[in-house]
């Protein structure tokens, strides 16, 4: 995984989490809550940024498939087709804070940031009622929305998302996907 | 742009977020509130640190202590108990005079003003913002607030909101039409005192006028109110253009108007946007010649004791 991630670009290590993460299903019972696992567990995550509490999230992230799980599909919406008029009259006003105070600092953050489009519905929330307002707007329009579905069917599939632009999610888990492994690592750069 | 867990505090982002923060808090009170009052110049103190960070934030840094400097380029300095500190207000109320063009000596006199009251409503027991008319105030609050949101790429609207900055703008015309009427009924005051001073006095005030408004005291312009020639006095704008030649430096620097005073009438008109309104805003060229001695400010005795003296370790 490392030796194809560095030829595709600069990888980016957070200090907190070893450099590949290995993904698995995991019973929200036996989390804790600043995981998505934790929140909820076997159930569909929501379609968010990786990271999106950080001022800076992470540009790139590359899954890799060790265990593949057929039913289980990595969902994406562009934040192209979330951003509307009505969402974008709101961006620039509206301040969302993380969950938790980060490095003992609490951040305005902004959804649009310069390239950044930035969503997560639990780890960051909203400081003012303009980002109140634009929370409901988004959520609705996530919904509406129809994602693309990627299956990462057979051992060594990889899939690179650009974390700035497309929220992505999790499909839910049955019984029979229990096994699912995927790896995970992350970039501030990658070559084209 | 890579990945960073939190914003540097003294960030552009940062700040106009700040300012953004509390223009909503000062917003939510009425005009007759003290607390309006209040907020605003938190949010004018903010906004001006976030239009010198869009520079460099270095440029916020207290210059006193270089560990500052170091924090504010991203380094955490390696020093034991360190707190970064920014620059007062004051400093960077001028950094921004020098900074940007359109921040005339009236928008910083005003904002020292508005933000000593701040201080004055923080440090003592007088009430600075209680019963004071917004009128007073807000109108040129708002131009100052437009020209930074300006240098650093934003609008009213995005500080203030879509209604509020419909509001603001209305509240600016104004302004400038306020300052029209009240420089033209003073030029037009003078007119007429002017006018019935007898001829042989308006001839000598006249040629009084032409010896006293020298080149070298400000800039020569025309009186509005009799047509003898007066002054404009003015502040740096941007930086100086510095050309060499044989016969010494000359550096010729741009200059914003910002005061007027006619020796022969007595007209005087204080601030840009007047001086605007009267067809005196616009910005002249300040010529200055040097030899290079004066500009490199060079000690004749010492150069020459270098070169006659040289260091010398064993001396004969």
């Amino acid at each position: 995984m490392l030796e194809v991630a560095k030829d595709l670009g600069e990888v980016y290590k957070v200090s907190t989490m070893p450099l590949v993460q290995t993904l698995t299903p995991r019973l929200r019972k036996n989390e804790h809550k600043n995981t998505y696992s934790g929140n909820y567990g076997l159930n569909e995550f929501p379609f968010h940024t990786d990271l999106a509490h950080w001022y800076v999230p992470p540009r790139y992230l590359l899954l890799r498939c060790i265990c593949p799980a057929r039913n289980v599909s990595t969902k994406l919406i562009d934040s192209h087709e979330v951003i509307n008029r009505e969402v974008r009259d709101l961006l620039n006003r509206a301040h969302f804070r993380p969950r938790k105070r980060l490095d003992g600092k609490a951040n305005i953050l902004k959804v649009l940031h310069g390239e950044l489009f930035r969503w997560d519905s639990i780890f960051i929330e909203p400081a003012n009622n303009v980002a109140d307002l634009l929370k409901k707007i988004i959520e609705k329009r996530l919904n509406n929305i129809q994602p693309k579905g990627i299956y990462l069917a057979n051992t060594g599939d990889c899939l690179l998302i650009d974390n700035w632009r497309m929220l992505h999610g999790r499909g839910c888990i049955d019984s029979k996907s229990m096994d699912r492994k995927i790896e995970r690592i992350y970039f501030n750069e990658v070559k084209f | 742009m890579n990945a960073t867990r939190t914003a540097h505090e003294w960030s552009k982002d940062a700040f106009f977020s700040k300012a953004q923060r509390y223009a909503e808090t000062m917003l939510e009170k009425d005009h007759s509130n003290w607390e309006f009052g209040f907020w605003s110049a938190l949010t004018l103190e903010i906004l001006v640190r976030a239009s010198i960070s869009n520079i460099s934030p270095v440029l916020v840094a207290d210059g006193k202590d270089w560990n500052n400097i170091l924090y504010a380029v991203g380094t955490d300095p390696n020093q034991q108990k360190f707190s970064p500190k920014s620059a007062d207000i004051s400093d960077l109320l001028k950094r921004a005079e020098n900074l940007f063009s359109s921040f005339t000596r009236e928008m910083l006199n005003f904002s020292v003003a508005h933000i000593n009251k701040r201080n004055s409503e923080l440090h003592s027991g007088a009430l600075p913002f209680e019963g004071v008319g917004s009128s007073s105030w807000l109108p040129i609050y708002y131009s100052v607030c437009k020209v930074l949101v300006g240098e650093i790429g934003e609008t009213l609207e995005s500080l203030l909101g879509n209604e509020v900055a419909k509001e603001a703008e209305f509240h600016i015309v104004a302004l400038e039409d306020e300052s029209a009427k009240s420089v033209k009924g003073t030029i037009n005051a003078h007119k007429t005192i002017w006018g019935e001073k007898p001829d042989e006095e308006r001839i000598t005030l006249t040629k009084q006028a032409e010896i006293l408004s020298t080149k070298h005291d400000g800039h020569r312009a025309n009186c509005p109110a009799c047509n003898s020639v007066a002054l404009v006095q003015g502040g740096s704008t941007g930086a100086p253009k510095t050309t060499v030649k044989d016969d010494g430096i000359t550096e010729k620097q741009t200059m914003l108007p910002s005061s007027f005073e006619c020796v022969a009438c007595g007209l005087k008109i204080s601030g840009y946007s007047k001086l605007v309104a009267c067809g005196l805003g616009n910005t002249y060229i300040s010529t200055n010649h040097y030899d290079a001695i004066e500009y490199f400010e060079i000690n004749i005795e010492e150069e020459m004791g270098n070169m006659m003296y040289e260091d010398n370790n064993d001396p004969f």
